[in-house]
Order: C-alpha cells, then structure tokens, then sequence
C-alpha cells in the first residue's frame, strides 16, 4: 500500500525501441525543427508555437488533424537531462475535461540499449488529494481488475 | 479495501475484517472514498452496503485509455523519422 501504487492507477507508461543513438532520439525531442517532422499520432501534424528549452521555460504546440481539427497543447520544462531525461507538464487546451485543470506530468527516458535507443515514457495524471489519500488506502490489484469490473458493467 | 470491493460488494464489517485498524478509522476512509464518488452506500435496515463507483474511477480509465494510443501512435511516428533521418544520412 505505498503510494507507488496509487501512481500505477493514474499513469500511462509506453516505450519503443530505435536502431539510432540516443543523442538523435533526444535531439528529435528536444530541436523544434525536428519536433515539427514527426510529433503527433499519424494523419496529424504538429507546429511548434513556443519553445523555450530551459527548466522552468514554456512549450506550446498546435496539432492539426487530417480533417483539419486543431488542439493545442502546453506546459513548462521540469527537468531537461542531455540524452538521459527530459520531463515537462502537459495542458491539454482543448481537453481540460480529462485534466480537470490539474497539472499532468510527462518524462521522457532515454536509454542506450542494444547498439540503438530505448524511448520510455510516463505520462501521469497527478490525482487530487482526496482521491490519493482515497487511493493509498488498500490498493494493490489496481488498473487491469478494475477495467475488467467497469467493462461488465457496461455490457449489461 | 477497495481490492475487495472489486470482488463486490461488501459490508464495513466484512471490509474492516482483515484489517488492524479500528472501526472508527473505517468509516473515515470510507467518507474520503464516498466523497471522491470511489464508492458509493446504501442502507438495508442496519447494515450498510457498499460497493465500488464507477463513476469516481471513469474519468481516470478514459484519460488512461486516450493517452497510451496518444503516445504510442507518437512513439511510432518517432521511429518513422528516426528511419527516414537515417536513410538520408546514407
């Protein structure tokens, strides 16, 4: 019941593997001429409106869907570690119902693995204190069961 | 606590069983989690039941659910322009 198991609840953790060297993996992340070739699911593009790459500076992209939606996204650099780290927060403009106007944590790790690179990245939902304090009571089964329970409940 | 009330529903009493804690610090948890919507209780004469909200834990699934494809859809676009960069340089 630590508090380890109250983050697994609101986090979202992914990771890849790339045959080039983290300083290009890094440099992808962190160059806004090269964010602007690749950031974004596929059928979107990506402008980087403000960038400011210092701890504490702020980011704002705009992303445009293939039908030409727009959202843009914010936030200020945490920690910025060369070819190791690099964290920041995310705003979602136009979601902040998922947000809720809280702050959301992203870092980035970079490793060197197998004559290539490894990207992993956290994304985490900082929960409200009622709900933390909610949640380091008695957690441990976490995401997977309750999916499980929430998605029986919808086939009903 | 809350991993047996994803076995069902349960009364504070069989909720209290396995636990050290007094029944007094019980029911303050149980307010913290009926406050945050995490559970939900209702009354059968004396006893009461409770059981899991979902509507406490909804908006964590949803959020969870639109930011892993986010991010993976991201990581894989990454490695199209890892390749793409690389093939240029050669």
């Amino acid at each position: 019941m630590s508090s380890d198991d109250a983050s697994d609840v609101d986090e979202v953790k992914v990771s890849a593997w790339y045959a080039v060297g983290v300083r290009q993996a890094f440099s992808a992340w962190t160059d806004p001429g090269e964010i602007e070739k690749w950031f974004g699911p596929k059928g979107f593009r990506a402008e980087v409106l403000e960038m400011d790459f210092r701890i504490g500076g702020r980011w704002r992209f705009k992303m445009i869907s293939q039908s030409g939606d727009v959202s843009h996204h914010r936030g200020r650099y945490l920690a910025i570690e060369p070819e190791k780290l690099l964290s920041f927060t995310w705003e979602s403009e136009e979601d902040s119902d998922l947000t809720e106007g809280r702050e959301t944590h992203v870092s980035v790790h970079f490793y060197a693995e197998s004559g290539g690179s490894r990207v992993t990245l956290v994304h985490e939902r900082l929960p409200t204190p009622q709900a933390k304090q909610a949640l380091e009571f008695g957690w441990s089964s976490g995401m997977p069961k309750l999916r499980r329970l929430l998605e029986g409940k919808r086939d009903d | 606590m809350l991993d047996r009330l994803l076995d069902g529903p349960a009364t504070v009493s069989q909720l209290g069983a396995n636990h050290s804690i007094s029944p007094g610090a019980i029911s303050q948890h149980l307010r913290v989690l009926e406050q945050a919507a995490m559970i939900r209780r209702t009354l059968n004469g004396r006893q009461h039941h409770i059981e899991l909200d979902e509507r406490g834990f909804k908006p964590v699934l949803t959020w969870a659910e639109k930011y892993g494809a986010f991010w993976g859809a991201n990581l894989e676009s990454l490695g199209e322009f890892l390749m793409r960069e690389k093939s240029d340089e050669q």
